[in-house]
């Protein structure tokens, strides 16, 4: 007889877009992360770090609407609570034409109780051509494999911080912008 | 203050908010739910929201020290609203989750009422209480026996595993 059986990790990633109804605006979130890049204003400046591809964005209204919008639906449809992390939790990417983001995950061995749990992906420009976000894992002996999903306008995508992804080539004249949220689940 | 329901697309309960009096209210002091939803529209970015009654809950309003109110008249949208509840505009009612597929809707205690009453024998009768029967609801056993549903152990059952009574409607009669 079986008894029970208690799943011990999960890896996951969650696609999803924000309902039309929200008064979110793309447009100005967009506004938004490339004023703060023309700045220079990088997470990191050492050029060695991913988080050098990572630009700082300050509190905007909009910002803000996203981040309770993500938080409100995923309590709803699984459970616990997305919280931002302490430091860094919101920075914008941006990627001019041909340029990739490197692989690396959003774990800080040095600083694993700030290193958030779940991390967020959220488009507000892609261009004609497709880019997609590649997670590289491991299923136990099955070592390693990928998942991609696709960067589409719009789209969130919610991944487990621990999980190896890099962001491919911007073949677009247009910039492609993501904004990056980082969260503790509580 | 007023309380205020989140709403998702489908009707259900993201959060509650807290608005301020006046922040509910038109020029001439008039109270209005339209009001308070238009702030919130404009503070939250979201458009679907439902006024709720903090002291409501059970189809019943409750004063501040949680006894029954004389005047009923206040109750408000059958439950206050938390997380995960519905919101039902046709029945104007705050549902909580229902828990299980054969429990229905009883829209007068804003409640999900069990297809059998609720046993009527909760403990030993004796006074003082020596033991009680834990009582739970066991669905597949309803959906495979319709005169079956609420089981119960005794609390002072030692035995391992501990023996389930059945409820008949007027008994409890050990399986």
């Amino acid at each position: 007889m079986l008894n029970n059986k208690k799943q011990l990790h999960e890896l996951s990633i969650i696609t999803g877009t924000i309902d039309d109804i929200s008064s979110v605006n793309i447009n100005m979130l967009k506004n938004h992360v490339l004023s703060n890049w023309t700045l220079n204003n990088r997470l990191s400046d050492n050029d060695y770090k991913f988080e050098h591809d990572y630009s700082k964005v300050p509190y905007h209204q909009h910002l803000q609407w996203v981040q309770d919008y993500i938080r409100d639906h995923y309590r709803i449809e699984y459970g616990p609570t997305l919280c931002p992390t302490p430091v860094n939790s919101v920075a914008g990417i941006v990627q001019t034409e041909n340029e990739k983001i490197n692989t690396h995950n959003h774990l800080d061995a040095f600083d694993l109780h700030g290193s958030p749990d779940i991390s967020c992906l959220y488009c507000i420009q892609s261009g004609e051509k497709e880019t997609s976000v590649t997670f590289n894992y491991n299923d136990g002996r099955r070592k390693g494999w990928s998942w991609r999903v696709p960067i589409k306008k719009g789209q969130f995508i919610l991944f487990s911080s621990e999980l190896d992804h890099y962001i491919g080539k911007n073949e677009n004249k247009d910039f492609l912008i993501n904004l990056s949220f980082r969260y503790h689940l509580v | 203050m007023a309380h205020f329901a989140k709403l998702g697309i489908n009707g259900k309960v993201l959060s509650v908010e807290v608005v301020a009096d006046a922040d509910c209210q038109g020029a001439d002091g008039t109270e209005l739910e339209s009001i308070g939803v238009d702030f919130l529209n404009r503070t939250h970015g979201w458009p679907l929201w439902a006024k709720t009654s903090y002291n409501t809950r059970g189809g019943k309003y409750y004063d501040a020290d949680g006894s029954e109110a004389s005047d009923q008249s206040k109750a408000f949208r059958g439950n206050y609203a938390g997380i995960g509840y519905t919101w039902s505009e046709d029945e104007n009612i705050f549902w909580p989750a229902q828990p299980h597929t054969s429990w229905t809707k009883n829209t007068t205690t804003a409640s999900w009422d069990a297809p059998i009453t609720y046993p009527s024998v909760i403990d030993d009768g004796a006074d003082p209480v020596v033991w009680t029967y834990s009582i739970t609801w066991n669905e597949t056993g309803y959906q495979a026996d319709n005169t079956k549903g609420w089981e119960a152990t005794k609390s002072n059952d030692s035995a391992d595993p501990k023996t389930i009574h059945d409820w008949n409607g007027s008994a409890w009669v050990a399986r």
